[in-house]
């Protein structure tokens, strides 16, 4: 981003983040100002590991949910790779290994599929089931 | 939209992951690559239809590996066999097994570069240029790709690839007597999911076809059943890349007898084409588009009163290949010819002279009255002809090896010119012309690689000759470069499989059958409608009888319409000799093959007014492959597998919803009830 506003002296405006929002983000930012450099990006299993969430970051997550999906995006705004690879590993562990039910109890979401509709997706889900 | 999401929720918990831009879901998701997540994955899409749109999004496809099949969702497959390329049927059949096994086999593959491939899409955009490599909202009928050095498919990296996709509905070709079209197109994969297709061609009018890939530079060569060229596409030193390579360049066998090609490879410069007959490997440069190499093992390497000769297999690399002559006898060679060989390199097993493969091309002018010099008889007489075997004469075997390259362009008008090609062309054991009107012209494809050369770590592999299930590495060799001698670097992997001839092989083979295994030696369409194939000490019949399409009538003309039973018969013909060692009478039985009659519920439908020329269609429409496991019979649109050893059928409706019912004939139940009928 600042790449692309170039240099300048004057306060650059962050539209799309608000302020509560901001100082979490600072707040991060703050703690984790000492940390080394990521490594270069690869695709390594390693990287994949959602649970490896240190234990300051977990309770930093521990925000409700419309707090984390603004963290996520702020992050992914401002291009803090880090933050946003903590808010994307807490979210993969809310919905990590639970049914479409759990799921739309944990985030409230509404089923708008017809019966007809949610038995057609689950026999085209036959195959994957445990055997 | 955020303000709004919060106004409306506020504080209450709300669908973050549906409310996220589509590349951050795909991040979300990928911290999620475990098997069972990946099942729970699948199951997401029920949650909302705002989830089944996100998990049908392109990146969460591609990271995931995860396809569009019709209209859901279905995961990559391993390949099934080691060199990653097999009958899409056949992949099918053992799908559910990879899914349940490891997700990691095919991130690794990905990772090696080991080939892989995949089915999709069965939609049908008829007239429309397909899409993206996860369907998109184009797809074609048949999807089927090979990923040739992809070596990160998910990330979608700036890699060529090569894209063959397969047009044909093969019901609806049948049954419309239309010809069935196929495409073959280079593509270029910049971001996931999207593709842009930098060349292709379409087949008509026909179904045979072979294609040989290119190794990251997107070079694809391929030749169909009647095309008088072969055509080499591809992107070569980032120019789009075509080029027709005449078959009159290749050089016919020295008899005038018919041009088999037996297999193809590209790399990124070389085209090297084996041809069977005349046992010649011809290596053409794409860049100057001359033949640099003409190697003819015939003339060094074999006894030239022996006719029937066949070498199995090349493999190539960077101006390196290796080829192993049905005598069990391997080469090796480097630019100029052959500078390394190999005998007796798995001790105690001699290759048949086979002739598992594919089409030939008769260049001679052929006239009705003109007897093939392959005559069908001939053939019969061979397969009995065990002595065979054992009178090829141990030839002479000598290293180092004169070069016999010689540079000869295609392109010079001194070039032979083969005698006028004259269609219809035959098939490789020519049927009798009178009766075969099969629609599909390839009835017969068996053939696996069983040397495996690998340029790049210098490996030359060598898999079990006992067509162990699964198939796995016997010898490894290793070669420096210039390849001079071939060094045993380990020692036979498969040693307990000579020991324990069925230990792996899980199907129940008995050692009568594994002590000389051959799985079967010869596999021949005689009629339309009847396959006789042996191993080494038996042979079988497999018959598909329209009489039995009947019911309640003596006569097809009483046939009547609705669902039928089509009886598929297997017999066999030349009964085993009892195995002496054998004590479990069961066990005997099995190895005899399957006793009896084998029956598939094919749901034929048949005409009231013509139920003749009806049961003379179906008849057609019937599609044979056989294999190390079994043999595959592809009828009216289904499919079923007969796997050796033991009673499990099984049948895959392949060119319909993937929802259609299956069957599968219990091993257990049928060994009791054929116990039950025995006693």
């Amino acid at each position: 981003m600042l790449e692309d506003v170039g240099e300048v002296t004057e306060a650059i405006p962050i539209p799309n983040v608000n302020e509560n929002v901001l100082k979490k983000v600072i707040e991060w930012c703050e703690h984790h100002k000492g940390d080394p450099p990521a490594q270069a990006d690869d695709d390594s299993d390693s990287r994949k590991k959602s649970s490896d969430i240190d234990e300051w970051d977990q309770k930093f997550m521990q925000v409700d949910q419309e707090m984390l999906f603004e963290i996520i995006l702020a992050a992914n705004y401002l291009d803090i790779k880090p933050l946003l690879d903590v808010g994307c590993k807490t979210v993969a562990n809310m919905i990590k290994g639970k049914s479409p039910e759990e799921i739309r109890k944990t985030f409230n979401i509404q089923n708008d599929f017809t019966p007809d509709e949610e038995e057609q997706i689950r026999r085209e889900n036959e195959w994957a089931e445990d055997r | 939209m955020n303000l709004q999401i919060r106004s409306k929720k506020n504080g209450m918990p709300f669908d973050i992951v549906g409310n996220l831009p589509e590349d951050l879901v795909a991040e979300v998701l990928s911290y999620l690559p475990d098997m069972s997540d990946m099942r729970r994955l699948i199951h997401w899409q029920t949650v909302s239809k705002t989830w089944r749109r996100m998990l049908h999004s392109p990146m969460t496809k591609v990271y995931h590996q995860l396809l569009l099949y019709n209209v859901h969702l279905r995961a990559l497959l391993p390949p099934p066999h080691y060199y990653g390329a097999s009958h899409s049927f056949y992949s099918y059949a053992v799908f559910r097994k990879a899914l349940r096994t490891d997700l990691a086999i095919r991130k690794g593959n990905f990772r090696s570069a080991t080939p892989q491939m995949y089915e999709a899409c069965k939609g049908y955009a008829k007239g429309e240029r397909c899409g993206a490599v996860d369907g998109g909202p184009f797809f074609s009928d048949g999807f089927l790709v090979w990923l040739e050095r992809s070596s990160n498919l998910m990330t979608g990296g700036k890699t060529i690839r090569v894209r063959y996709l397969d047009f044909s509905n093969v019901n609806e070709a049948s049954r419309r007597q239309r010809p069935i079209e196929k495409s073959i197109s280079v593509t270029q994969f910049e971001r996931p999911g999207e593709s842009e297709v930098h060349l292709e061609t379409v087949f008509r009018n026909t179904s045979n076809h072979w294609v040989a890939m290119g190794y990251g530079s997107g070079i694809v060569a391929f030749w169909a059943f009647t095309d008088k060229y072969i055509t080499v596409m591809g992107i070569h030193e980032s120019n789009n890349f075509r080029w027709k390579l005449p078959l009159s360049a290749l050089l016919p066998p020295p008899d005038g007898g018919n041009l088999y090609i037996r297999e193809m490879f590209c790399s990124k410069d070389y085209l090297v084409i084996s041809i069977s007959r005349s046992a010649t490997l011809q290596v053409f440069s794409m860049s100057s588009r001359k033949r640099i190499h003409l190697i003819n093992l015939r003339e060094r390497f074999h006894n030239k009163e022996t006719t029937e000769f066949y070498y199995d297999t090349v493999a190539s690399g960077n101006a390196e290949y290796a080829a192993g002559i049905g005598d069990n006898r391997y080469f090796m060679y480097a630019n100029t010819g052959p500078t390394a060989s190999y005998h007796n390199t798995i001790s105690g097993y001699r290759e048949p002279p086979s002739e598992f493969c594919f089409y030939c091309w008769d260049l001679k002018p052929q006239s009705p009255d003109t007897e093939s010099r392959y005559s069908w008889n001939d053939q019969l007489e061979s397969l009995e002809a065990e002595e065979l075997l054992s009178n090829i004469q141990e030839p002479q075997f000598n290293i180092p090896i004169d070069p016999l390259a010689s540079n000869q362009s295609i392109l010079s008008t001194d070039a032979p010119k083969p005698p006028k090609y004259n269609p219809p062309l035959t098939f490789l054991r020519p049927m009798s012309r009178n009766i075969t009107t099969l629609s599909w012209k390839a009835p017969i494809l068996l053939t696996s690689p069983k040397i495996k050369l690998n340029t790049s770590t210098r490996e030359l592999l060598f898999y079990c000759p006992q067509h162990c299930h699964p198939p796995h590495i016997y010898h490894r060799f290793s070669y420096s470069y210039p390849p001079e001698a071939l060094r045993i670097e380990e020692e036979p992997w498969c040693d307990h499989c000579v020991r324990n001839p069925y230990r792996h092989t899980a199907r129940g083979y008995t050692p009568a059958l594994r002590e000389d295994d051959r799985r079967f030696a010869h596999l021949e369409l005689k009629y339309n409608t009847e396959l006789i194939f042996s191993d080494q000490s038996r042979r079988y019949r497999f018959a598909l009888s329209p009489i039995s399409i009947l019911r309640g009538g003596k006569s097809l003309r009483g046939a009547i319409t609705g669902g039928k039973e089509h009886r598929c018969r297997l017999q066999m013909l030349r009964p085993n000799p009892p195995p002496p060692a054998l004590e479990d009478r069961r066990n005997a039985s099995v190895g005899g093959g399957i006793p009896g009659e084998m029956k598939a519920h094919w749901n034929v439908s048949m005409g009231k007014k013509e139920p003749w020329r009806n049961a003379q269609g179906l008849g057609n429409r019937i599609w044979v492959d056989g294999g190390w496991e079994g043999v595959v019979v592809l009828f009216n649109g289904r499919f079923a597998v007969w796997r050796w050893g033991d009673y499990e059928a099984e049948e895959e409706e392949v060119f319909k919803e993937v929802t259609a019912t299956r069957r599968v004939l219990k091993r257990q139940l049928r060994r009791q009830s054929w116990l039950l009928g025995k006693t």
